[in-house]
């Protein structure tokens, strides 16, 4: 069979004539049309504006990684790995007296609605991006003086994607950092908040993200108030910008709280 | 010597003396298998048709199946297509690199689609759509999440899994393309349920769902598909040492056994999630 495609949703009965194709998968005349009402309070999945997501957090996952968690928002589904520390092998980076960090940052074939992901070719640019940002955001938490001479590799898998996904996956591999036992200045978390002209929206969906001015991430050390990466699309408004911070640093709040929990528990177990 | 460190120096003998006793260091019996967790509908299924998350032991591999659509090849009139792609990602094991797909990967996408296309599980005529001038395309990706051994049982259990809760949505035809409707779903018709059974061989003893440990040590393994009424559908026997007859017919029988527990607690999994 060639040239297979994804087959969209049915327009109305009454207007076949203004079919229309589009990649997205989003429906031609239904939602894609559909304003979210900002006005209101509550949004599309019931949430008020400043609510996050139903989490659910995990570590130990996978059985032969040194350490590995899975944190999922909702629909957005993240499991990530650490291997190391171990010997820095040469290959592509230079050599380096302190410890480096490698991130591997991919998308599972099914995490996108737009259907299958082609994954043949290797890494596509949006995960080289994605891979960066997150070495970035992670490399300032770790005490890499005392890892000399070492390398410590983070293979972070997105599953499902639903918004918010180099934030999720920011929590999910600092988690599985600490996990590992990698010496940590602190937890990272890391949290996006939306905004859609009007209203700030904490957490927003793909949805909200698509239909927003702008997404802005903030990746932060809690105990310290430390922001690691402030990662932003689209546009805000100069005076909106400290509000969306601070309600990142909220969120982060709370995630924090959820990490250090887990991660207690998780000693305690063992 | 320090059991670790013992382990570690000689895994071979190591393992020999276990044996030698009737166990594993793992503490399970010669022919037990681990315990099998089967969850579907995992991923939410607007975005993937439907999905499946399978825990054999430690070892966990997740399937989703979305959906396109296509003509038919002339070669192939009325039939559609499943196209199966495993992913063995380093996420899961340092064995593994990323990049292209290894040849285990292709092995093992092989033998997933063979053994769901070759025991009729799934009848490709019954993926037509308008009276076979459309077909639908299964393209089933499964993922590997951790990797402790035994990857044949536990892709082909998961992919199994998310068929079973696969359902069609309806169609449209207009000009000449095909749109999904709101009508209600029909379930694809699963009329096998092949399920598989690993078996490695270790100085002449047979030894049920090796875990990673256990399948360095093996000189050879043997994987049989068969269905709960024991109709075997595959044997995959994939170099190594030699086993004799009455080692392959051992572990022809514990498939089978095996078959008829694992195709109720595949049922059972799907049944609670619809």
């Amino acid at each position: 069979m060639n040239n297979c495609y994804k087959p969209l949703a049915a327009p109305a009965q009454n207007d076949a004539k203004s079919k229309r194709r589009d990649r997205d998968g989003k429906a031609p005349n239904g939602t894609a049309t559909k304003e979210p009402s900002l006005a209101s309070t509550t949004r599309e999945d019931g949430r008020a504006p400043y609510d996050m997501r139903q989490v659910y957090m995990d570590v130990g996952v996978v059985a032969h990684a040194t350490g590995s968690a899975y944190v999922e928002f909702n629909h957005t589904k993240v499991i990530c790995a650490v291997y190391g520390p171990h010997a820095q092998t040469g290959g592509d980076s230079a050599f380096s007296e302190e410890g480096q960090l490698q991130c591997d940052f991919s998308y599972a074939p099914f995490a996108m609605p737009g259907g299958r992901r082609e994954t043949r070719g290797g890494k596509k640019d949006d995960e080289r991006e994605l891979s960066t940002l997150l070495r970035q955001t992670l490399e300032s938490s770790i005490q890499v003086h005392r890892l000399t001479k070492s390398v410590v590799g983070v293979h972070v898998m997105v599953l499902q994607a639903d918004g918010g996904e180099l934030a999720v996956a920011t929590t999910c591999a600092s988690m599985a950092l600490a996990d590992a036992g990698i010496e940590l200045y602190d937890l990272v978390t890391a949290c996006s908040v939306g905004y859609c002209g009007t209203q700030m929206v904490l957490d927003p969906t793909k949805e909200e993200e698509k239909s927003g001015a702008g997404v802005m991430t903030i990746a932060l050390m809690p105990g310290s108030q430390q922001v690691t990466q402030w990662w932003q699309e689209g546009r805000f408004d100069g005076q909106k910008v400290a509000e969306a911070l601070e309600l990142c640093t909220d969120g982060c709040g709370c995630v924090h709280k959820m990490m250090e929990a887990k991660l207690k528990a998780s000693t305690t177990k063992k | 010597m320090e059991v670790e460190a013992f382990q570690r120096l000689d895994p071979e003998n190591f393992y020999r003396r276990f044996v030698k006793n009737g166990v594993r260091p793992d503490g399970r019996e010669l022919r037990a298998v681990r315990p099998i967790s089967v969850d579907v509908g995992v991923l939410s299924e607007e975005r993937v048709q439907a999905s499946a998350l399978v825990g054999l032991g430690s070892t966990k591999v997740l399937a989703g199946i979305s959906l396109q659509v296509g003509h038919p090849s002339e070669n192939t009139p009325m039939c559609g297509m499943l196209d199966v792609e495993v992913k063995l990602t380093p996420l899961s094991s340092s064995k593994f690199s990323s990049g292209r797909p290894s040849e285990q990967a292709h092995v093992l996408s092989t033998f997933v689609k063979n053994s769901i296309v070759e025991s009729g599980a799934l009848v490709l005529t019954d993926l037509a759509i308008d009276d076979g001038a459309f077909a639908w395309k299964l393209c089933m990706d499964i993922v590997c999440l951790s990797f402790d051994g035994n990857l044949a049982d536990a892709t082909l259990i998961a992919a199994m899994g998310a068929l079973m809760r696969l359902q069609l949505p309806g169609t449209r035809r207009i000009d000449d393309e095909i749109f999904v409707t709101e009508d209600t779903p029909t379930q694809l018709v699963v009329r096998e349920v092949p399920v598989p059974l690993t078996c490695g061989v270790f100085d002449g003893i047979i030894i049920a769902d090796p875990s990673l440990l256990e399948e360095e040590l093996l000189t050879t393994h043997v994987t049989v598909v068969s269905t709960s009424e024991g109709k075997v559908c595959g044997v995959h026997k994939p170099g190594g040492s030699c086993a004799s007859g009455k080692q392959l017919n051992e572990c022809l029988q514990l498939c089978q056994q095996h078959a008829k527990q694992l195709t109720q607690t595949l049922a059972a999994a799907v049944r609670i999630q619809s």
